[in-house]
C-alpha cells in the first residue's frame, strides 16, 4: 500500500517539478513536454504500423509498401519535430549555466530541421496518395491481390 | 539563409500537402465504396479507414497551421494543441490497426 501511494504521488511531483521550470525558464514547459509526448507516441505508432504494412506487403498485395514507407518517413518527420522541439527549448535557455552549445551550431541545427521538415512533409504525402492509388486500382481490377498472396508474373508486372 | 526563403518553402510544400491530402480523401471515399459489398475484415478496414482519415487531418492542420501562423502568429498554440491531440488519437488507431493486420496475416 505504501509502494501504491508513493506512486500516486508521482504526477503530483512531476507537475511541481514542471512548475518549477516555468518559473525559471519561462517557457510553456508542460505545453512542451505535451508536445513531446506526442511526437514520440507519433514515432512509436508510426513505426509499429510501418512493421505491420510491410509483412502485410510480404504476404499480399505490394501497393501496401507504398503505405509503409509512407509511414517510415512519418516516423522521420516526427523525430524531426521532436528534434525542434528540443531546439526551441535549447535557444531559449541557452544562457542557462551547463548548456554548452554556440550560436553557430544552433543556428546550423535550425536550418537544417526548418529545411527538413516541409521537405519530408511533402514527400510522405505524396507516397501516401501515391499508395491509397494504388490500392484502390488494386481494387478495382484485381481485389484478390489486396488480401491474398500476387502470383509470380503480376508481381514482375508490377 | 534568410527568412523569407523560409516562409516561401513552408508555403509552397503547405500548398502541395493540402492538395495531396484532398486527393488521397477523394480516394479514401472510393475504397469506402469498393468496401461496401465485402462482409469481412470489416475491423480492419474500419481501422485503416479512421487512421487515413486521421492522418489526412494530420497534413491539413500541419499545413494550415504553418500557412496562418505566418499571418498571425498568435494562433501557433491552437494549432500546435490540435497537432498533439490528433497524434495521440493517431497512435491509438495505428495500433489497433496494426494489431487487426496481425490477425489477417496469421
Amino acid at each position: 500500500m505504501k509502494k501504491l501511494a508513493f506512486l500516486a504521488g508521482i504526477p503530483l511531483l512531476m507537475i511541481e517539478n514542471v512548475n518549477a521550470l516555468e518559473n525559471i525558464s519561462q517557457i510553456d514547459m508542460s505545453g512542451t513536454i505535451v508536445r513531446l509526448i506526442s511526437y514520440l507516441l507519433g514515432v512509436c505508432g508510426a513505426a509499429y504500423l510501418a512493421a505491420g504494412l510491410w509483412s502485410r506487403s510480404e504476404k499480399g498485395s505490394q501497393s501496401w509498401k507504398y503505405l509503409s514507407v509512407s509511414m517510415i518517413l512519418f516516423v522521420f518527420w516526427n523525430i524531426i519535430g521532436t528534434f525542434s522541439i528540443l531546439l526551441d527549448v535549447l535557444t531559449i535557455r541557452k544562457s542557462t549555466p551547463g548548456i554548452v552549445i554556440s550560436d553557430e551550431a544552433l543556428n546550423t541545427y535550425i536550418i537544417i530541421v526548418k529545411i527538413l521538415d516541409p521537405v519530408i512533409a511533402v514527400i510522405v504525402f505524396l507516397i501516401l496518395l501515391f499508395g491509397l492509388r494504388k490500392i484502390i486500382d488494386a481494387m478495382r481490377t484485381k481485389p484478390w491481390t489486396v488480401f491474398g498472396k500476387e502470383d509470380e508474373e503480376e508481381k514482375s508486372n508490377e | 539563409m534568410n527568412e523569407e526563403f523560409f516562409v516561401v518553402l513552408n508555403t509552397i510544400a503547405s500548398m502541395i500537402v493540402i492538395i495531396c491530402t484532398v486527393l488521397s480523401f477523394q480516394l479514401l471515399i472510393g475504397i469506402s465504396r469498393e468496401l461496401k459489398g465485402l462482409k469481412t475484415m470489416d475491423v480492419m478496414w474500419t481501422n485503416f479507414i479512421i487512421l487515413t482519415n486521421l492522418f489526412i487531418l494530420l497534413g491539413i492542420t500541419r499545413a494550415v497551421g504553418s500557412i496562418c501562423t505566418i499571418i498571425f502568429e498568435g494562433l501557433q498554440p491552437v494549432f500546435e494543441a490540435l497537432l498533439s491531440v490528433t497524434l495521440i488519437l493517431f497512435f491509438v488507431f495505428a495500433i489497433q490497426l496494426s494489431l487487426s493486420i496481425e490477425e489477417i496475416t496469421e
